[in-house]
């Protein structure tokens, strides 16, 4: 796998993420997050088809809460930090289409 | 009061009625406001709080109750911890005026024990970085020498106990973020076993890598606080069930008998010279000390790099997401709610953490899946299991926490650069285990080094008395 | 166009030409009947006044962790056992994409390792649906759209209640084995007949807790292609389950399916923003579905919570 990342694709994963990238400004992030792909490029070199993924370095199961209310927040203290709210919920521009 | 006052002394003093919490916490501010302008250690005092923590502690003590085991104890906290009603930016403009509903876990722990809130630390922002540059509200300074970086991203917390502002700091380490500025700062850090602190209330980085843990001038002081915020958490899925065994007890146990190893790839190439030899010293302290010190290879080691600067920027990007201008935090309007999340991202997000957004997004991406993340985290379990087998016939490993002394506030702009610092400290949080950084005298610069002492999991009992060995052995040097 | 009589049931099998039959898989959302949501102590309430079962957690406020909630995972492993599923360990995965009703703008679900897999149901007539999994996930909060007569197209402003948000769900997919509306609308009864005897679920639709997706084609008959399919969302009554599918019909009917294109427009997959995956095997082709981060809840079947006794 190349450890190189083209224009369109940092201009692509950008928009998946929500941010925009001025064109100017994309050239560096270019090249800066190519760089450190071909950094990553070096775990190419070692054979892990036998080596399991690890997700987690103290793996636990089964870590549960019983099924009992517990107090909520009050709404007006967390609509005070909204940026927008009406009629005690959030308020935001619309959202365009169907959620999926 | 001498200027090096601890935490184990300050509490001392508060419970027996010598001094008020109150007039320690006047005494912290007086440090604060004479030299925090030049530092910039803190982001916000939280003086109120701290004034309600002071009167209860002496209150408890008046009373003859028990005011706790760090009564009276200045603390501050890097502002990626949730303190309710305070500010917890961050050190990002995206939340710049977001006041959390809640507290953090450990800050519950800590104020059950005594100790004071002063005040929110400089990081930098989201956690991501190694020098407090990244942070949207100016960078923190050193204060060994204020035109170098203090290292990060728990730069601030680091500061103000090198600075002696408080006896006693928490940061959070995802790739070092304690570690590397303890060294830097020459002061006491310390990376806990994952799971061993609750991560409930420290706001997000990278999931299975962030672990809160002490900043403090003496090993005994940080041996405490961690004795005092660890252990199982309801609220934290991730935290150990099984209760910890407590560190100050067996503190002055010594080392003798113990096996020591210096991780070979991590004290050699890359790594500078006086800093070798500060390893070098800290191991001859050690045998000194009845241990002894061999050497061992860790060759994953030299793949920590790639795989965190692969799965740490992929956590994060998933745990960024919340950060759309919808609930909290800044926002800047949009003709429709997908254009709004946009600019304020934009807006509000510095470049470090666009970039790791970026990459972590690319790194998770249909068809990168398997190449990018996927490897990484199986190299994941590569470092774990060779660091298990390390420690099947060692007790403890040795070696430095950063390549360099602290280096110029500016000097490193490009993003690389900035990563090969966390180099050393890199494998532990990969692979889960405990980590501290002990202040071992200076570098040719006259500025100070740091030498990192690793255990297996939950060996933080066996690490701590390693490190109160080197702290002795370093105050005997010139 | 659609030949439905004035009680919704179909005659218009007619509309298909000879030799074509239509497929029909339904996505079946099921609220589960806990006091609490899936991952905090907030109440799972139907109608309370917005936002007032909300915390750290739910609003997903920075800094909040998620705790599995035991009798949901007791809940979806009985109604995994009443659907014939085989149950297993299993692994929440994130779902990552952007949407107002999100808290943390991925939703916490279940991807290659669910709860139940490999089940059917039996109809009253004998006929077996299989069903290909029954996972565990966070419900979304709801939103409102002010203005334009609440329709999310002429829309002013949204407004989000999060009340729902992180309400214990269950997804179950049936396979492609439906070939008729009565048959999509004996199985959603079926269901509900399930969910109700178990207790795992009030499955009321009209009150949203249990929302019936159906994903509808036509192909030759006999055969076992899968085509392009017509993705019907949010049927919100028994009834309307059988108008809809017919009027589904000729959206994708044989004339209009060629192997290639399908005329309306392709949906969407929010996550990437591309044209969504006609099977579930090609999701794990979408770019934001991955495994969980920092926590990695193992959902043993059989094993004793530690609060019995």
């Amino acid at each position: 796998m190349s450890g190189e990342i083209s224009r369109e694709e940092v201009a692509y994963v950008a928009s998946l993420a929500r941010l925009r990238i001025e064109e100017s400004e994309l050239d560096m992030f270019t090249e800066q997050l190519s760089a450190v792909l071909e950094t990553a490029a070096a775990l190419n070199s070692l054979d892990l088809h036998d080596v399991p993924p690890m997700a987690q370095p103290y793996p636990l199961a089964n870590v549960f809460r019983p099924d009992v209310v517990v107090p909520s927040l009050d709404r007006d203290e967390v609509l005070a930090q909204a940026p927008a709210a009406e009629e005690g919920r959030f308020r935001v521009p619309p959202a365009l289409g169907e959620a999926p | 009061m001498s200027s090096h006052t601890t935490a184990v002394d300050v509490a001392a003093a508060v419970r027996s009625g010598e001094q008020t919490a109150m007039a320690t916490l006047e005494r912290a501010y007086e440090a604060i406001a004479a030299r925090d302008d030049e530092i910039h250690a803190f982001l916000h005092l939280t003086r109120e709080r701290a004034q309600a923590d002071a009167a209860r502690v002496d209150e408890a003590v008046a009373a003859g109750r028990e005011p706790g085991r760090l009564a009276g104890v200045p603390i501050a906290l890097k502002d990626n911890m949730c303190t309710v009603g305070e500010p917890t930016t961050c050190s990002s403009r995206i939340l710049e005026r977001w006041r959390p509903p809640y507290d953090a876990t450990v800050v519950d722990r800590l104020e059950a024990e005594g100790a004071v809130i002063v005040g929110k630390t400089n990081l930098d922002e989201f956690a991501m970085g190694s020098s407090t540059e990244n942070s949207a509200f100016g960078p923190t300074r050193n204060p060994h020498d204020t035109a170098k970086v203090p290292g990060g991203s728990s730069g601030g917390s680091a500061a103000a106990v090198a600075a002696d502002f408080v006896p006693l700091s928490l940061g959070s380490d995802t790739g070092g973020s304690i570690r590397q500025p303890a060294a830097l700062c020459g002061v006491v850090g310390v990376k806990p076993t994952y799971g061993a602190v609750s991560r409930y209330g420290l706001v997000a980085f990278a999931s299975s890598l962030d672990q809160i843990g002490p900043f403090a001038t003496t090993v005994e002081d940080a041996a405490l606080c961690f004795d005092i915020i660890s252990g199982h958490d309801p609220l934290d899925a991730t935290s150990i069930p099984t209760p910890l065994t407590p560190t100050l007890p067996t503190l002055n146990d010594g080392v003798s008998g113990l096996r020591v190893a210096i991780i070979d790839e991590l004290s050699g190439e890359g790594i500078d010279d006086d800093v070798i030899a500060r390893t070098e010293e800290a191991a001859e302290a050690l045998r000194d000390a009845g241990a002894t010190v061999e050497h061992v290879s860790i060759p994953a080691t030299i793949y920590g790099l790639a795989a965190y600067y692969l799965i740490a920027p992929a956590e994060a990007s998933s745990n960024l997401a919340r950060f759309d201008g919808v609930r909290y935090g800044h926002r800047v309007e949009g003709a429709n709610v997908a254009a709004m999340n946009v600019a304020t991202r934009s807006a509000g997000f510095g470049d470090e953490v666009k970039r790791r957004i970026m990459l972590g997004t690319y790194a998770l991406s249909s068809g990168y899946y398997d190449a990018y993340y996927g490897k990484a985290q199986r190299v994941r379990t590569l470092i774990a299991n060779e660091f298990a087998e390390a420690y099947e016939n060692f007790d403890l490993l040795l070696s430095p926490t950063s390549p360099s002394t602290a280096f110029d506030v500016g000097a490193k702009s490009d993003p690389m650069a900035l990563y090969m610092c966390d180099v050393c400290t890199i494998p532990s949080n990969l692979a889960g285990h405990p980590a501290m950084s002990v202040p071992f005298g200076v570098g040719d610069d006259g500025l100070p080094v740091g030498v990192q002492v690793l255990a297996p999991m939950l060996g933080e009992p066996t690490m701590f008395r390693a490190a109160k060995v080197l702290e002795a052995a370093a105050k005997g040097m010139s | 166009m659609s030949n439905t009589t004035s009680d919704g049931t179909d005659t218009a099998d007619s509309v298909l030409p000879e030799g074509w039959e239509m497929v029909i898989g339904l996505e079946v959302h099921v609220e589960l009947a806990t006091a609490t949501k899936l991952f905090c102590g907030c109440a799972n309430s139907f109608g309370d006044e917005p936002n007032t079962n909300i915390c750290p957690t739910c609003l997903g406020l920075p800094g909040s962790l998620p705790v599995v909630n035991e009798r949901a995972v007791e809940y979806a492993m009985r109604l995994g056992r009443a659907l014939n599923c085989t149950v297993e360990p299993s692994i929440f995965a994130r779902k990552n994409y952007f949407y107002p009703d999100m808290p943390k703008d991925f939703q916490t679900t279940q991807y290659e390792e669910p709860t139940n897999e490999n089940g059917h149901v039996v109809l009253p007539d004998g006929t077996v649906v299989g069903i290909e999994r029954a996972h565990i996930e966070e419900d979304t909060g709801k939103s409102t759209h002010l203005g334009g007569g609440g329709r999310i197209h002429d829309a002013t402003a949204t407004l989000v209640d999060y009340n729902r948000a992180g309400v214990p769900l269950v997804e179950i997919v049936s396979r492609p084995d439906m070939h008729d509306a009565e048959t999509a609308r004996a199985y959603v009864a079926e269901l509900r007949d399930i969910l109700l005897a178990t207790g795992v679920s009030d499955a009321r639709m009209e009150e949203g807790s249990m929302r019936v997706d159906a994903n509808v084609s036509v192909r030759p008959a006999g055969s076992d292609e899968l085509r392009t399919r017509c993705e019907i969302k949010n049927i919100n009554s028994l009834r309307s389950l059988g108008t809809r599918t017919a009027d589904a019909r000729p959206r994708v009917g044989p004339r209009r399916t060629p192997t290639t294109t399908a005329t309306s427009p392709a949906p969407i997959c929010r996550r990437c923003g591309r044209p969504r995956p006609t099977s579930k095997r090609s999701m794990r082709r979408c770019p934001r579905f991955r495994p969980p981060v920092g926590r990695r809840s193992r959902l043993l079947p059989g094993s004793r919570s530690p609060t019995r006794r």
